[in-house]
């Protein structure tokens, strides 16, 4: 392959890792950064549940909010209408990642919905375990991204010409790794916010 | 407008970098200029996006936090005022750092108390249709609903909102310290690799001067190769410690790049 080839195809992969960060963005801000089922999430379901029992009147005033307003998701006032209303709530109808892993036939009743706050506990304290190695796992990523252009060069001293086409096909794939690199960081931060 | 200025000229200096590399490459100017405007582009949309996401997050923190300091102010003077109204002017009064959240919370206040003492009903205050967490938006929009509870309810509403706020500020808590260590980690990497990148081209330079061989040439592509390694990892994971990406850091890691690679090896 010619150097001018190569360095048109570093070029297309270049924006094609853009390209394809830049809708991983868009997802993740489409989802309010919220993936997955979140610890706090459920605490709020629980507290909107407590409310519910203590200040009817609250669940009333929010269903009554102007939606042109946008201030709540459509999710969420939906929750709050059927509360008000005093309904029993299925997860079918909120199919957002919000709600995930919600269980199936979500009802008032105190016990299950204490025994699934438990399970998520239990679900958080894995995680814990599993977050250790996934730190491990960037700081590792990090040093190879630090040392891959180290070792080109190195490598470019004894076999000049290959190494050195090679050159533009390298920075596009360091390019790449590091824009995912962001994407798997800022997933991490996302389990923690609500 | 300074963040997109931020990130043209952080774009821009990219750009060159890139242009710099590929035409050390190919001496044919037409295809490394119109590879490196293809780049402008691309890389434009993502420092855009990059600084973006960092804006909305940094702001969802300081909505937490003022959430909170709301949530511990009411529950304080709870305890001291037994009605609404002069709970909420206390609150009210109560000084305020200028964040965005802390004057929304402060501007939902004020516009109950005008309500309440007045009945007339202010306008909407300007922070209303930003941008911020599902989570936050209920519960502001539960505070703009407060006038509807009653004096019985309202003790139990606040216990939850603090209850709920704290939960909120131990997790950001648990986040930042979370940023604090990745930008530790970062920094050292940033530093040590442009460090180390300066001293091979260094070596590499000394080789050539020592060898019988021409590699002039190739040193020029080197030097271009690790100055845009060098701007691709500083510019892009500041994202990763939630930090706007700066000049500053790119400057630091240049200046120490150009001081190893430039030093005489023997001092």
């Amino acid at each position: 392959m010619s150097s001018e080839s190569v360095i048109v195809l570093s070029s297309i992969l270049m924006a094609i890792f853009s390209a394809i960060f830049n809708y991983q963005l868009k997802e993740l801000r489409k989802h309010n950064f919220t993936t997955g089922s979140n610890p706090l999430l459920f605490k709020m379901l629980s507290i909107m549940r407590y409310m519910h029992q203590n200040i009817p009147s609250s669940f009333i005033a929010l269903a009554r909010l102007d939606s042109s307003r946008q201030i709540l998701p459509s999710q969420l006032r939906s929750l709050a209408w059927k509360l008000s209303l005093g309904y029993g709530l299925e997860t079918k109808t909120f199919d957002l990642p919000f709600f995930m892993g919600f269980p199936d036939t979500f009802t008032r009743n105190e016990q299950k919905i204490d025994e699934y706050m438990f399970q998520e506990i239990v679900r958080d304290l894995r995680k814990r375990l599993f977050t250790t190695n996934i730190r491990n796992i960037i700081t590792l990523t990090l040093t190879g991204i630090t040392i891959t252009p180290v070792v080109v060069i190195i490598s470019a001293l004894f076999y000049q010409k290959g190494i050195l086409e090679l050159l533009p096909i390298v920075t596009s794939l360091f390019y790449g790794i590091v824009l995912q690199l962001i994407v798997v960081v800022l997933k991490r931060y996302a389990s923690v916010l609500v | 407008m300074a963040l997109v200025g931020k990130a043209v000229s952080l774009t821009l200096a990219f750009a060159s970098n890139f242009f710099l590399f590929l035409f050390s490459m190919t001496s044919n100017f037409f295809l490394s200029f119109s590879c490196s405007l293809v780049t402008i582009f691309f890389v434009y949309i993502v420092v855009k996006g990059c600084i973006e996401v960092v804006t909305e997050l940094t702001k969802r923190f300081t909505d937490y936090e003022a959430l909170h300091l709301f949530a511990t102010k009411s529950m304080k003077s709870l305890g001291r005022q037994r009605n609404l109204l002069s709970l909420l002017e206390e609150v009210y009064k109560t000084p305020c750092k200028r964040s965005e959240a802390q004057l929304k919370i402060r501007g939902i206040v004020g516009d109950l108390l005008c309500k309440k003492i007045l009945k007339v009903k202010k306008k909407n205050f300007s922070g209303a249709t930003r941008l911020s967490s599902p989570l936050t938006r209920l519960v502001f929009s539960l505070l703009e609903k407060l006038d509807s509870f009653d004096e019985a309810s309202l003790k139990n509403f606040m216990i939850s909102l603090h209850d709920l706020s704290f939960s909120l500020y131990l997790n950001a808590k648990k986040l930042r310290e979370l940023i604090a260590v990745e930008r530790l980690k970062h920094k050292v990497l940033q530093i040590a690799s442009s460090m180390t990148l300066g001293f091979v081209i260094k070596i590499f330079f000394a080789f050539t001067r020592f060898s019988s061989t021409n590699l002039t040439y190739n040193v020029l592509t080197f030097v271009s190769f690790a100055l845009l390694s060098i701007t691709i990892f500083t510019t892009l994971t500041c994202t990763i410690q939630l930090r706007h990406p700066s000049f500053k850091d790119l400057v630091l890691c240049f200046t120490l790049f150009v001081a190893l690679a430039c030093l005489p090896l023997n001092g």
